[in-house]
């Protein structure tokens, strides 16, 4: 039963799911076009794609260099498109995203030893971005693994420890004068238009299949980190309404290209 | 399209394909997190429909309960590492247009 004070909003939102092809950007971001094409052709609010969906590939493929700035330039060009055709669409779409050990407070001998396009030992993060509007908003990092064997790293308390940021996010540059940054970690995002809104957050793959009432293990996933500060959602971001939580899971098995 | 109209104070957009089974163990987090989140202890979940090749598209209407505007801030601080920190991580973003206007109307 709502009380007076209570408002509902209609959401229309659009999930996509498409084979992506691991290096064939090409016909990858054609679907992509399709999808927000689509989207925005039903009025669309959010338009949700699986992991890994921006440059194909899974979590036991993982690739041997991930060049951020390229992710970027990619994340943006989409942004820019869908922005084009509806500023108000907003996309999460996933993606690998490296984070050089320096950074983090890592040993190079610590698990995740992939590269960076800078050539750095580097861990690398199972991503799923939020973007609108021309530009990179926020990313997820997924914190849990139920696949043995990935080297993807997970956003764990041991390393959140080291690098700062509160509630296991930070904010990053996404471009070289630091011009743009970007959220990363557990970021939740209020979509507003000054009188009411939505709280908008993600879980991926496996973070979703952990949940616990201790309160000390906010470092397993967002309902951790969401209840942990001063125990609860509603302190968390100002309302307990309005929690809209995407999960992107695996997409279509991704074939790597000959 | 498909629509769900419904009071429900959390939303769930899973791309898990509808064939998985709802009673599945593994998901037993999502929904007992996001319950105890949902103040009014009312959760809807969309799913989405799977294709093994091509791209498809599935697309529902869903009524929530808002969230009231939020007048944190967001700031920044100097980090090592060339990280920032946002004093919190709500984002106050799309201030001037928000949603599309539709979706905003009170319903």
């Amino acid at each position: 039963m709502l009380n007076n004070e209570q408002q509902l909003i209609e959401l229309t939102i659009t999930q996509a799911f498409a084979n992506q092809s691991a290096g064939l950007m090409a016909s990858n971001k054609e679907n992509i076009a399709q999808a927000i094409d689509t989207a925005i052709f039903e009025g669309s609010d959010i338009l949700s794609f699986p992991m890994m969906s921006l440059a194909g590939g899974d979590l036991t493929q993982p690739p041997s260099v991930v060049d951020n700035k390229a992710v970027v330039l990619q994340l943006e060009s989409i942004a820019e498109y869908a922005s084009y055709m509806d500023p108000n669409l907003i996309i999460s779409i996933g993606h690998a995203w490296s984070v050089p050990h320096s950074e983090l407070g890592l040993k190079d001998t610590d698990n995740g030893l992939l590269r960076t396009a800078d050539n750095e030992i580097s861990a690398v993060f199972n991503v799923q971005s939020i973007i609108s509007r021309g530009r990179v908003y926020a990313m997820t990092v997924q914190g849990n693994h139920d696949k043995a064997g990935t080297v993807y790293s997970e956003w764990k308390f041991e390393t959140l420890n080291k690098v700062g940021g509160q509630n296991e996010t930070i904010e990053i540059p996404l471009g070289d004068s630091h011009d743009r940054t970007g959220l990363f970690g557990r970021p939740v995002l209020h979509v507003t238009n000054g009188d009411i809104g939505i709280n908008l957050a993600q879980l991926i793959g496996a973070d979703k299949n952990v949940y616990s009432d201790r309160i000390n293990h906010f470092n397993e996933n967002m309902f951790g980190s969401l209840r942990k500060t001063e125990g609860y959602y509603s302190d968390y971001v100002g309302s307990g309404e309005g929690l809209v939580l995407l999960a992107p899971n695996v997409a279509p098995r991704s074939y790597r290209a000959a | 399209m498909n629509e769900a109209i419904s009071q429900h104070a959390c939303l769930v957009v899973d791309t898990q394909g509808s064939k998985i089974r709802l009673d599945d163990q593994r998901l037993s987090g999502v929904y007992h997190g996001a319950s105890s989140l949902a103040q009014h202890g009312k959760i809807i979940t969309l799913y989405a429909d799977m294709s093994s090749q091509g791209l498809t598209t599935t697309t529902h209407t869903v009524r929530v309960l808002a969230a009231p505007a939020s007048t944190q801030d967001y700031a920044h601080a100097d980090l090592p590492h060339n990280f920032v920190v946002p004093r919190n991580n709500i984002v106050p973003f799309l201030p001037s247009g928000g949603l599309r206007t539709p979706s905003l109307t009170k319903v």
